[in-house]
């Protein structure tokens, strides 16, 4: 594609990695350098990053240069699609390493100021739902669950019972459940299948009706606005299936699709996500 | 503007547009490109650029073809007052299953209006890159009997004709098209049906899914009717290696309507070409947000002028401006082709390249019979999974439907397409299989199924699942007359007036409907599926006697998105619009490109042949353009 980097080429003088670092580095080149680091991964990148910063130019000599060779030995000037970067990428690269490659703000950083018990509560709850470990150690798992937490107290209350909320879903909790307790609780709150369904479809469901094509559908309203993308292409469903969620997902290989997946997440673009 | 006088002047940047103008400025041509809609953010290989159309896909509650593109026009507005200046049909309603509950029928609500009583099902987009932004990359050709069904197989079409050329006049320049697309696949399949290939396709062809091989092991030496069940790959422009500085498919499954990396060709790619590349770029003006209105015509009956009106987001519409040229090629999509001719008035109460009376008539589509399931064990209960949803959302097909010669004088043929996306077209798999499992369909359901058995019944239902697309020909004749696209009294927010379409399937396509269902319920039964597919009364449902039966069926199609017909060709200048170069009858300097010059939709999806029709009218206007300067009869631009 001729003119792919059609992006600011001034230089940055103060680069972070996820503010101006991990954005220059496309799905094609993640899935290219799979095999020997993680170029979206702060550290990976932090250790390897004078490698890559000789890889990123052409070698000294003209004629190696002109048959594409970089000046890290024995490595083609990366990336090789669409083409080496504009020079001003390459010098923001640089500048990232000569001010010691500072992390910037993580863009998925969880939020603060939720109730902790209220939210271990809530998580016991959704792994009896969903049918899912959801260990909150991995990286994913605890914002997703602030995020799903917020947007449930924000659901009407059942107009045909008055007691169907989150909130007192969570009160009549018990720390130690048992099976009949979750079962009894499933039947007494209809809020169990919009838990259900905001970890598996990414977004709640209880002004949808299911009548059939061009009849009804979903209907966004104020308090529940639309799934962020990242949270559609985390939705359960596709981890359980082993769907790929038709998203962008750095992890995938080449003609992945041919072969019978071999184990959980390997073609879903949650790999090492939830588990 | 460098200058008002071009060589050629082209209206819309689709694949018909946007190669056409590539070949030009390569043999040094002036040409202007007028654009209705907007430049796309090219989505392509880096992060911050592709991600904007990116994210308003993946958060758009209903992701359909147009779901990353500009947003529908608020339905509280009428549409004079709206401020979209290039809307597409589905802004909002038909076949959008829009979040505002206005009916495809509903006169105001949907740009495109519906006067039938069941819906055109398929839409367009009015973009840089044309329709090709939310194509699938099917990228078959042709096969030599499409062109010369009525003279080979005498099929009850009444009024039908052959096309006016053959498969050998196209062989040169679908070549070329599979070169500047990019096409991957294995020439072995079209060579058996005899569409012959001189060169082999420029890459090798895109792995089949595993569902596909599964399908294949099962049905391997079965036939219907005679008909092998081969399950073929499917020819793709996808890239299987590093073509044209675009990378090899990665399966992000989001083909239609947005590959992510680019591994996918539209024709957003050429319209780069001619606006980056200095060599081409020289020669080529690009004008996005510029609607063309009306084409003019002088006293020798030649296009003189076209006039535009021009766009912006935050100033809204601006002057017109009237653009000249030598040449005129209108490649704006069959619907808004049709509207462009039908609003520029001629002589003699006629419009524009209508003296025939057939411009907005014959509107077709490849009518689509869905149908879906889940794939069984082959011994013992359950399902087998097949894990769909991964890859590319068609990679194989079942070809030898499309030209059965037992069947295909009696009803119309099609191919049969796999789907990789499992239930997400008819059904909104797997998303709805949630709702379904859990009961939660209704607003404050109690759950039905929770935790490990939520798993286990998700994991059985969604990795079984498999769909099938049947895809129906259409041949234009005396039943497609009314067929056709015409303007609304009502206008945009340009003061255009809105089209119309008035929808009808004549019986030859019906007919093979019945037949393709019983094809159907074979194939199925032959896989060892289990038949979920169910009516669900959307736009495409109807009711019509089969031929010899007293008793009325109800049907549910969908819409290929191939529009087809509207300025068909022909030999015969009263009952066509263009001639074989797609030339008009009544204009020599005007020149009406893409399907909707197709007098029938023949029995492959259609954009392939759009584009080798495409390259093949260029080099015909370009010798003619250099014959006259040679000759001394113009002076060069």
């Amino acid at each position: 594609m001729i003119n792919s980097y059609a992006t600011n080429n001034n230089a940055i003088s103060n680069p972070t990695y996820y503010q101006n670092i991990r954005p220059m580095f496309s799905q094609y080149d993640m899935v290219m350098m799979g095999n020997y680091f993680n170029l979206h991964n702060y550290e990976e990148v932090k250790k390897w990053a004078n490698s890559i910063y000789l890889a990123l130019q052409p070698n000294d000599d003209p004629n190696m240069a002109m048959v594409g060779w970089s000046k890290l030995p024995q490595v083609h000037i990366m990336p090789e699609v669409p083409g080496k970067w504009p020079d001003g990428w390459i010098q923001t690269f640089k500048n990232w390493i000569d001010t010691g490659c500072p992390e910037g703000q993580r863009p998925d950083k969880p939020e603060d100021a939720v109730d902790s018990r209220k939210m271990a509560a809530f998580i016991q709850i959704s792994q009896g739902l969903t049918g899912l470990p959801l260990d909150i150690t991995q990286p994913n798992v605890y914002p997703l669950a602030v995020v799903y937490f917020n947007r449930l107290l924000e659901r009407p209350n059942n107009q045909n019972n008055g007691n169907d909320t989150l909130l007192q879903l969570i009160n009549d909790w018990n720390t130690n459940p048992t099976p009949a307790h979750l079962a009894q609780l499933v039947k007494s709150y209809s809020i169990c299948s919009d838990i259900i369904l905001i970890w598996y479809n990414s977004t709640t469901n209880w002004n949808r009706t299911l009548d059939g094509f061009g009849k009804g559908a979903p209907v966004p309203v104020p308090w529940y606005g639309t799934p962020a993308s990242n949270q559609y292409k985390e939705a359960l469903v596709w981890k359980v299936t082993l769907c790929h969620p038709m998203a962008w997902a750095p992890e995938i290989t080449p003609f992945y699709w041919e072969m019978k997946p071999t184990d959980d997440g390997q073609y879903t673009g949650l790999y090492n996500k939830f588990y | 503007m460098a200058f008002l006088n071009y060589d050629v002047v082209i209206v819309g940047s689709g694949v018909a547009g946007a190669q056409m103008a590539y070949q030009f400025a390569k043999n040094g041509l002036y040409v202007l490109v007028v654009e209705a809609g907007d430049v796309i953010p090219n989505v392509a290989q880096q992060y911050p650029v592709k991600q904007d159309a990116l994210d308003k896909y993946f958060s758009a509650p209903i992701k359909d073809p147009s779901a990353p593109w500009p947003q529908p026009k608020d339905p509280n507005v009428s549409w004079a007052d709206s401020k979209i200046y290039a809307p597409r049909p589905t802004s909002p309603g038909v076949n959008s299953n829009n979040t505002n509950g206005v009916d495809w029928k509903d006169q105001e609500g949907n740009y495109m209006q519906q006067k039938a009583a069941y819906a055109y099902g398929s839409t367009y987009e009015r973009v840089a890159g044309g329709t090709t932004k939310h194509w699938l990359g099917t990228c078959l050709r042709f096969v030599p009997d499409d062109f010369k069904v009525m003279s080979v197989y005498k099929p009850p079409v009444p009024g039908g004709y052959d096309w006016p050329i053959g498969y050998s006049d196209l062989e040169k320049y679908y070549t070329q098209a599979e070169k500047e697309i990019g096409v991957a696949g294995d020439p072995t399949v079209d060579n058996a049906m005899g569409a012959k290939h001189s060169e082999s396709y420029p890459m090798t062809p895109v792995p089949q899914s595993y569902l596909d091989n599964v399908l294949k092991t099962r049905l391997q030496g079965q036939t219907i009717d005679g008909n092998a069940l081969n399950v073929v790959g499917t020819p793709q422009g996808r890239n299987t290696k590093v073509y044209d500085g675009r990378p090899a498919c990665m399966g992000n499954s989001s083909c239609v309507p947005i590959c992510p990396i680019n591994a996918k060709y539209d024709a957003g790619v050429h319209v780069s070409k001619i606006t980056s590349d200095p060599a081409l770029s020289k020669y080529v003006t690009f004008a996005p947000r510029f609607v063309a209105v009306e084409l003019k015509v002088g006293a020798d009956d030649q296009i003189s002028g076209i006039f535009c009106k021009s766009w912006d987001p935050n100033s809204g519409a601006g002057n017109g401006i009237l653009f000249s040229a030598k040449q005129y090629v209108i490649a704006a999509h069959a619907v808004e082709t049709a509207k462009l001719l039908l609003n520029s008035p001629w002589k003699n109460n006629k419009t524009v390249a209508n003296s025939s009376d057939m411009v907005g008539r014959h509107l077709m589509d490849h009518i689509c019979l869905v149908v879906w399931g889940n794939v069984k064990k082959m011994s013992g209960s359950g399902y087998e999974p097949v894990f769909p949803y991964r890859g590319p959302m068609s990679t194989s097909g079942i070809e030898s439907f499309r030209n059965d010669p037992k069947q295909r004088p009696k009803t119309a043929a099609f191919r049969i397409e796999i789907g990789n996306d499992g239930w997400s077209w008819p059904y909104g798999g797997p998303g709805y299989n949630v709702g379904d499992l859990i009961g939660a369909a209704r607003s404050f359901s109690i759950a039905q199924t929770y935790g490990p058995d939520l798993v286990a019944k998700l994991k059985e239902t969604v990795q079984s699942q498999v769909r099938f697309a049947l895809e129906l020909e259409t041949i234009s004749g005396d039943e497609t007359m009314e067929s056709r696209v015409q303007l609304s009294s009502e206008v945009d927010a340009m003061g255009i007036p809105r089209p119309t379409v008035s929808y009808k399937l004549p019986q030859y396509t019906l007919d093979g409907y019945v037949y393709a269902q019983a094809v159907a319920n074979q194939l199925l039964g032959k896989a060892n599926i289990d038949n979920k597919t169910v009516l669900q009364g959307g736009p495409g449902t109807m009711k019509f006697k089969p031929t010899g039966s007293s008793q009325e069926i109800t049907i549910e199609f969908r819409g290929a998105g191939h529009s087809i017909g509207t300025h068909r060709m022909g030999s015969d200048p009263q009952k066509s619009v263009v001639n074989k170069d797609l030339q008009s009858w009544d204009h020599s300097n005007l020149y009406l490109v893409g399907s909707g010059a197709f007098p029938s939709t023949a029995t492959s999806n259609p954009t392939l042949t759009i584009a080798a029709l495409a390259l093949r009218a260029a080099e015909t206007i370009t010798a003619k353009i250099k014959a006259a300067v040679k000759s001394g009869s113009e002076v060069p631009a």
